[in-house]
């Protein structure tokens, strides 16, 4: 469950991001989240992540008010949501495997089970054949099932990606996508920041649009 | 809690297989770490070693009475005398050496003793050693020793105290420019392993980021920070005791040689077991604290 209750982001620069944002995203709901470049999406979705913090208003993800969490339950918070980047932010000395093991090596899982859930998650995207390679052998698209992998290993209850597929040709934007409603149907709530429209179509997705750090419309199925 | 220091260890492992696969920087790095330290450590053993021959000398000043007395009875003669003397104001010690045990002395430790074997009787007076008041001035244990001298059972006086005390007073000017230089080692020890904590941070900033965003807690960000910062320091007090010993070891000949010809006992030491665990232990910890506050202020502005 994410809620944003009368949310305002504005940035040191006097740039206002996000502007009486109220929202609210049910548990095991897929949400598009869209709108023009500068609309406010990535800004929404660090709010959520605590990457950022809200000037004024309150942020509940997963049933936690954002605004209390300081030090380790911030870590502890992240933990409990997987994040998908657009630019995949994979470690390029380590291997796919010990990519997608990084969350659970953070959390202190030991190193057995570590190895075992970073496996089942590979294979979830179809890459546990390359998971002794580096990330840098690895085509965009594959690259970014990694970056999938390594945040659906700690199970979260909630996934935000951003822009995920940005970079990839639409054939692995697909792919990347049925992803997304694969793991959405193991009761993970998904939201996904997007410019790409050919997936708005989507029945069963909720689409979130944003105009100038407000939300013009707010469809849910 | 197994798991916990089994993370510990991969850590450890992982910062020195880091370090070793960029071996030049490293080596640098510790080097420049062992010079700042060798310095101050090569002058804390000199200082050591010449602590030594002051504490041997006492470090106070003492006034030689040869005596003028001679006989069968030379022996009761002369303490009767001391006795008489350590009554006196300002006198805190008298020590009686026998012409007997002078001659002894000085066969052991000149080459004359086949010569002096020879000779018919001891030429050697009875010495009396006073050893005046630590309190009293140079200047008034100088004029005791000229009282003295005006006693009739007095042959001659000799007061070494001046440059006794001229040498502890540069020992301890000594040991303040090495306490200077200690702290200043400190601060250089800081300053370097902060600098290169500053450069890997800016090669692992990639890293730093992502581990904090997928739920990495600080304490589990800094650690092999904090390693790295650890072990630079260690490796540099190693290769900083290494550096001392044979620096010690080229300049001990010459020292030894030159002690001799003073007939002093005088021999340079050693960086022994306790003195390089002080100092890998203490550079260890500055790297550790050096580290510590580089990642922090960058762990600040994340």
């Amino acid at each position: 469950m994410i809620r944003f209750n009368q949310v305002y982001k504005r940035y040191p620069n006097g740039f206002d991001a996000l502007k009486n944002i109220s929202l609210f995203i049910p548990q095991g709901s897929i949400t598009f989240l869209t709108g023009h470049s500068g609309a406010g999406k990535s800004t929404l979705l660090k709010l959520m992540s605590l990457s950022e913090v809200s000037t004024r208003g309150q942020v509940m993800v997963n049933d936690v008010d954002l605004a209390g969490l300081r030090g380790n339950k911030i870590a502890k918070h992240r933990r409990s949501v997987g994040c998908v980047f657009q630019d995949h932010k994979l470690l390029h000395d380590r291997t796919v495997q010990d990519n997608v093991a990084l969350p659970l090596i953070v959390a202190g899982v030991n190193d057995r089970e570590c190895r075992s859930r970073a496996r089942a998650a590979l294979d979830k995207v179809s890459l546990l054949d390359k998971a002794n390679r580096y990330p840098v052998s690895l085509s965009s698209g594959e690259q970014q099932r990694v970056g999938i992998a390594r945040a659906v290993v700690g199970r979260p209850k909630t996934l935000l990606a951003d822009e995920p597929t940005g970079n990839l040709d639409p054939g692995l934007a697909d792919e990347i996508m049925k992803l997304f409603f694969m793991f959405n149907q193991l009761d993970v709530t998904v939201l996904i920041a997007t410019h790409d429209t050919r997936h708005l179509a989507d029945a069963r997705a909720g689409i979130v649009e944003l105009s100038d750090g407000q939300i013009v419309s707010d469809q849910h199925p | 809690m197994k798991v916990y220091f089994l993370r510990h260890l991969q850590v450890l492992f992982d910062t020195l297989g880091r370090m070793i696969r960029s071996p030049l920087p490293t080596f640098m790095a510790i080097m420049v770490l062992s010079i700042a330290i060798t310095l101050p450590l090569l002058l804390f053993k000199i200082a050591e070693s010449l602590d030594s021959v002051e504490t041997r000398w006492q470090g106070k000043p003492q006034i030689s009475l040869f005596l003028t007395l001679s006989g069968p009875d030379v022996d009761n003669r002369s303490r009767e005398f001391g006795q008489e003397l350590l009554g006196f104001h300002g006198i805190s010690d008298i020590e009686y050496i026998s012409p007997i045990e002078a001659l002894t002395e000085f066969k052991r430790t000149s080459e004359f003793g086949p010569i002096l074997d020879r000779l018919p009787e001891n030429p050697l007076p009875p010495l009396l050693v006073v050893f005046p008041n630590e309190s009293l001035t140079n200047g008034v244990v100088e004029q005791m020793a000229t009282q003295l001298s005006l006693r009739p059972e007095v042959d001659t006086v000799s007061y070494d105290g001046e440059w006794i005390q001229r040498f502890s007073g540069i020992i301890t000017v000594f040991k303040q420019v090495l306490y200077v230089l200690a702290v200043l080692m400190g601060l250089g020890i800081v300053l370097i392993v902060s600098n290169t904590a500053h450069l890997e941070i800016l090669s692992r900033r990639d890293e730093i980021e992502i581990v904090d965003q997928i739920g990495g807690t600080r304490m589990f960000i800094r650690r092999p920070f904090l390693y790295f910062g650890a072990l630079q320091g260690v490796f540099g007090a190693l290769l900083a005791l290494i550096l001392t010993n044979a620096s010690l070891l080229v300049i001990s000949y010459p020292v030894n040689t030159l002690a001799s010809l003073y007939e002093t006992d005088f021999k340079i030491q050693w960086v022994g077991f306790a003195s390089t665990a002080a100092v890998v232990f203490a550079a260890g910890v500055l790297g550790w604290v050096a580290a510590r506050v580089t990642i922090g202020n960058y762990l600040k502005r994340l």
